[in-house]
Formats: structure tokens, C-alpha cells, sequence
């Protein structure tokens, strides 16, 4: 659309709409895009079995299998969290030159490929790996194939999602009010504690939400680091991946349910990302 | 990772078929579209061999071959991706082909038993079938969709062994990675994929051991996948089989 377009679109005297012999080199592939993201959602809609939902649900695997991802994201979330406020705090106010380097560093896990992720953790932490090798020599504790690196792979993969949100609204503060509270003799942490976290809740909140939900739907890092066995290591996106080849129905629906709480994640977000 | 893998193939496929076509244009090289097999991923070491004996009796054609597991390769199949050709490590899987996939006459090309492997140095001191029910060996297992997981089943089944299992992974080839990464201590998979390491191997005894039929057909009527089946149990073609470690029909 030129900025004349745009113009004319905004003077009130005139016809809103431009004529529709104009608008369709925009509107069209803008349809395209929405058909390509809305059918595939609306096909796994009209596929699944809604009477046999709450058997398919039900089955010992879809259970075992949300069950271990309400624990697992659960942990992470609070994992995330305890480590990645004050993390975003330094990266917001920090002036230290490692600081622009520490800020690529986080991004990096959001851009790569999860099952890179997981090789990564593997010869971090696997029982031959450069740190989980000693682990296993000193301490006797081997990290792959249990549920604690399930909570490891989905930590690394959600922990950048929720600094960069919650770095966003901390840079985003007004940053006479920490010197405030500074200068009245209030520590960093306190500082921290009563006067930056309160004011950034809303965003602490939407990346708690973001990094929830990228937690529960991570595969890839998982099964190549912490293995696939029901109960154990075994979660929702796993377990829809074990199910389609065996119980297609019990697949579907858990991926219908793995939406809902996506839809839910979004209108809780809504007033940040929909309005 | 299968799921992966499947991308993969039909990414190459995509890429090569159009090159193929850009290449009829000019008039040069391949004329046909390749001839896409689908193989089981215990098939892996030997197939590239198999094909290439293949490729010097027809230098016309191009073959490629996509590696799955097998229930993954069905299920590719139910949802319609091409292939050619069709290779699977057990006949069970056969069970869940869609009717509506137009299937050749199934012959079965070779057979596999399963060996335990196990890690460098053998860390969990497995020294029998037994020692996999510790409580300290790390052991990891073909998920049961896939046939070396069910072979595996009925092997433990055979001897009546609890096995303390540490992962069920989606194919072979991601079974034996585990123990050849040092991750596991044991894995039971294919003599064949045992075969392709160095790694220590524990037979089974005979009483518990299993043996897999790999069957083979052509997908919708096509004349280069039917010749590749008759071909896959050639005289050439045993030989090779055999060099890899399979067992004959």
C-alpha cells in the first residue's frame, strides 16, 4: 500500500476502503498466510474423536505423560524464574562490557535447533560429558534419562524467553526510582526486591506465561538428552510422538489438549500481545 | 527424530525432483524421476550397497532412500508420501498399512536376530543376559511400535527377565547411539547394528533369541520399486546381505 493509500485510508471524508482492485496484492497473500497458520489447527479440530476425548485422555500413557510435564514445567517455572530476574536485571542495568556478550549469549538457545540444544546437553551433562563425567565419578549421579534432565533441557530452552520479556519491561523502568531507593540507603537487594520486581510484574508474568508454554512443548532437547520412557522422561509432546504410530486417537487428543492450553496461555496474555 | 529424518526426505525429494525436471529441460543426464525406497532404520549400513548394485543394472535411474522406523515408515505411507519401494525390519508393522495404499506382493528379503551391545570397556560389567535386570545397568530399548522394541519384548519375555529400562528410543540406529555415546551400558538391537561397531557384543542364548523377517514391496504399481524387490533377493544381492550379517528367507 503506498502512503498516499495510507492517507487517504486515515481522512475520515472519504471512503474508508480503497477500491478492492487495489487491495488484493496485499490481501491476498495476507489470506494465504492466515489459511496456512488457521487450517492446520482447524483439521486437528475436525480430526479428533470429541466424544472419546476423555478416554483418550485418560489412557496410562497420555496420563503418565501429563502428569510428568505439570511437574516438570512446574519446577522449571520456578527455576526459571529464581534465575532469571536477576539475570534480566543485569542485563538491563548492567555496564560492564561482557554485558551486550552476555545478552547474545541468552538469545542463543532461543534461536537454535532444540535437538542441538539436547546434543549440547549431552556433552555438557551426560555421563560422559565434560562436567557430567566428573558428576558421575565424584558424586555417583548420572543425569541423563531422568526426570531431572527433562527439567535441565526444558530450563535451557525457556530460560531465554522469559529473561528477554522480563528484560524488556526493566529497561522500560524509570531508572531514577531504584536510584531513589538507593540514595534513601535501600541495599541492591532490597532495592531489587521492593521496588523493581513490583513494578515489572507484568511483565515478570508474561514471560513466566511464554516460558511456560515453551516448556511444555519442548521435544526435541528432551528426547535426545533425557530419553523417552513413560512416566519417567516421558512428556506430553513425547508422548504424542509414541502415540501416533500406536493410538492415533490418543495423539490427537492430546494435541487438542496441548491447544487449549496454548489458547488459554494467549488470552491470559491478551491485554499484553492482542489488544 | 524419525519425524526429522522424514522432513529431511521429503525436503531431498522435493530439491532433487526439481533438479530432475530442470534436467529434462535441457535435454541432459537422469530422465526419470529417482526411485524413493523407504527402508527400516536397520537398514542403514547395508542398503547404500544394495542400491548401488541396483543403480549399475538400471545407470538410467536414480535411487534414494529415506530411513525410518518402521512404524514411521507405515505411517508415512497411510499419509500418502510417495515411494517406490518399500523395505520394513518386521512384518507386524505391515499389520497397520492403510488399505487405501496400493501395495505389491510382499516377499521377504532377509532376516535379523538381536545381540546385546554394550558401552566401551562394559562400565555396567554385563557379563550375561541376566545382568540386564540390575538395578545399576543402564539398559535402552527400541520403543515397542518399532519391531526391534517388540523383538526385544519378546526376548525378555523368553528368558523372563524384569529389565530395568532407562529409555524406549524411537529407532535402532537412536538405540545403539546410546550405548556407542556412552550414555547406556547396554542396548539390545540387531546382530547387523551391532555389527557396524566395535563395541563389545553379548550374544543371545538361543532359547530367547528372536528372529525378525524384513519384508519388501513395491507401492503403487511401480515397475522400478517391483524390480528392486526381485533384485533385493538376487544372488548378488544375498551375498551382500549376508556380508552385513542378515540371515536368508
Amino acid at each position: 500500500m503506498s502512503p498516499r493509500a495510507l492517507r487517504r485510508d486515515a481522512d475520515p471524508g472519504r471512503a474508508r476502503q480503497p477500491e478492492a482492485g487495489r487491495r488484493w496484492p496485499i490481501l491476498v497473500p495476507a489470506a494465504a498466510a492466515v489459511a496456512l497458520l488457521a487450517l492446520p489447527l482447524l483439521a486437528l479440530l475436525l480430526r479428533v474423536d470429541w466424544a472419546g476425548l476423555p478416554r483418550d485422555i485418560a489412557t496410562p500413557l497420555a496420563r503418565q505423560a501429563l502428569a510428568l510435564s505439570a511437574l516438570t514445567t512446574s519446577v522449571t517455572l520456578v527455576v526459571v524464574m529464581l534465575l532469571g530476574t536477576p539475570l534480566a536485571w543485569v542485563l538491563a542495568r548492567g555496564s560492564h562490557p561482557t554485558v551486550p556478550w552476555l545478552r547474545a549469549l541468552v538469545t542463543v538457545p532461543l534461536v537454535l535447533p532444540p535437538v542441538v540444544g539436547g546434543v549440547a546437553l549431552l556433552a555438557a551433562w551426560g555421563r560422559q560429558g565434560v562436567f557430567g563425567a566428573v558428576l558421575d565419578d565424584t558424586l555417583g549421579v548420572t543425569i541423563p534419562f531422568t526426570t531431572v534432565a527433562v527439567i535441565v533441557a526444558e530450563t535451557f530452552v525457556a530460560l531465554p524467553f522469559y529473561v528477554i520479556a522480563v528484560e524488556g519491561s526493566m529497561r522500560g523502568l524509570d531508572q531514577r526510582l531504584d536510584g531513589i531507593a538507593a540514595t534513601l540507603g535501600a541495599s541492591p537487594l532490597r532495592t531489587f526486591t521492593r521496588v523493581v520486581i513490583p513494578l515489572v510484574g507484568p511483565g515478570m508474568a508474561a514471560g513466566a506465561a511464554l516460558a511456560w508454554a515453551r516448556a511444555l512443548g519442548e521435544f526435541g532437547a528432551t528426547i535426545t538428552f533425557a530419553g523417552n520412557f513413560p512416566g519417567r522422561t516421558q512428556t506430553v509432546p513425547l508422548g504424542v510422538f509414541a502415540a501416533l504410530e500406536q493410538d492415533p486417537d490418543a495423539a490427537l487428543a492430546l494435541s487438542v489438549l496441548m491447544l487449549a492450553v496454548c489458547l488459554v496461555v494467549l488470552g491470559a496474555l491478551r491485554t499484553r500481545w492482542l489488544t | 527424530m524419525s519425524r526429522t529424518r522424514a522432513l529431511a526426505a521429503a525436503a531431498t525429494t522435493a530439491v532433487t525432483a526439481s533438479t530432475v525436471a530442470a534436467c529434462s529441460v535441457t535435454g541432459t543426464a537422469a530422465e526419470s524421476e529417482p526411485v524413493t525406497i523407504l527402508a527400516a532404520a536397520s537398514l542403514a549400513g547395508v542398503m547404500p550397497e544394495l542400491v548401488r548394485a541396483s543403480e549399475e543394472r538400471h545407470p538410467d535411474r536414480d535411487y534414494e532412500v529415506s530411513y525410518a522406523g518402521s512404524s514411521a515408515i507405515v505411517q508415512q505411507l497411510n499419509a500418502g508420501a510417495p515411494a517406490d519401494a518399500v523395505v520394513l525390519a518386521g512384518e507386524t508393522p505391515l499389520t497397520g498399512l492403510d488399505s487405501s495404499v496400493d501395495r505389491g506382493r510382499v516377499r521377504i528379503v532377509a532376516t535379523n536376530t538381536l545381540a546385546v551391545t554394550l558401552a566401551r570397556e562394559n562400565p555396567g560389567e554385563v557379563k550375561a543376559l541376566e545382568d540386564l535386570a540390575r538395578k545399576d545397568v543402564t539398559v535402552v530399548l527400541c520403543a515397542e511400535q518399532v519391531p526391534c522394541g517388540q523383538a526385544a519384548q519378546q526376548v525378555f519375555e523368553r528368558a523372563d527377565l524384569a529389565v530395568n529400562v532407562a529409555s524406549y528410543e524411537p529407532d535402532v540406529r537412536a538405540t545403539l547411539s546410546k550405548v556407542t555415546s556412552g550414555e547406556a551400558d547396554a542396548a539390545l538391537v540387531y546382530v547387523t547394528d551391532a555389527a557396524t561397531t566395535d563395541l563389545p557384543v553379548l550374544e543371545l542364548p538361543a532359547d530367547v533369541d528372536v528372529r525378525n523377517r524384513y519384508p519388501a514391496f513395491s507401492v503403487n504399481g511401480s515397475v522400478a520399486g517391483g524390480e528392486l524387490v526381485s533384485e533385493l533377493r538376487s544372488a548378488s544381492s544375498r551375498a551382500l546381505w549376508r556380508e552385513a550379517g542378515f540371515g536368508l528367507p
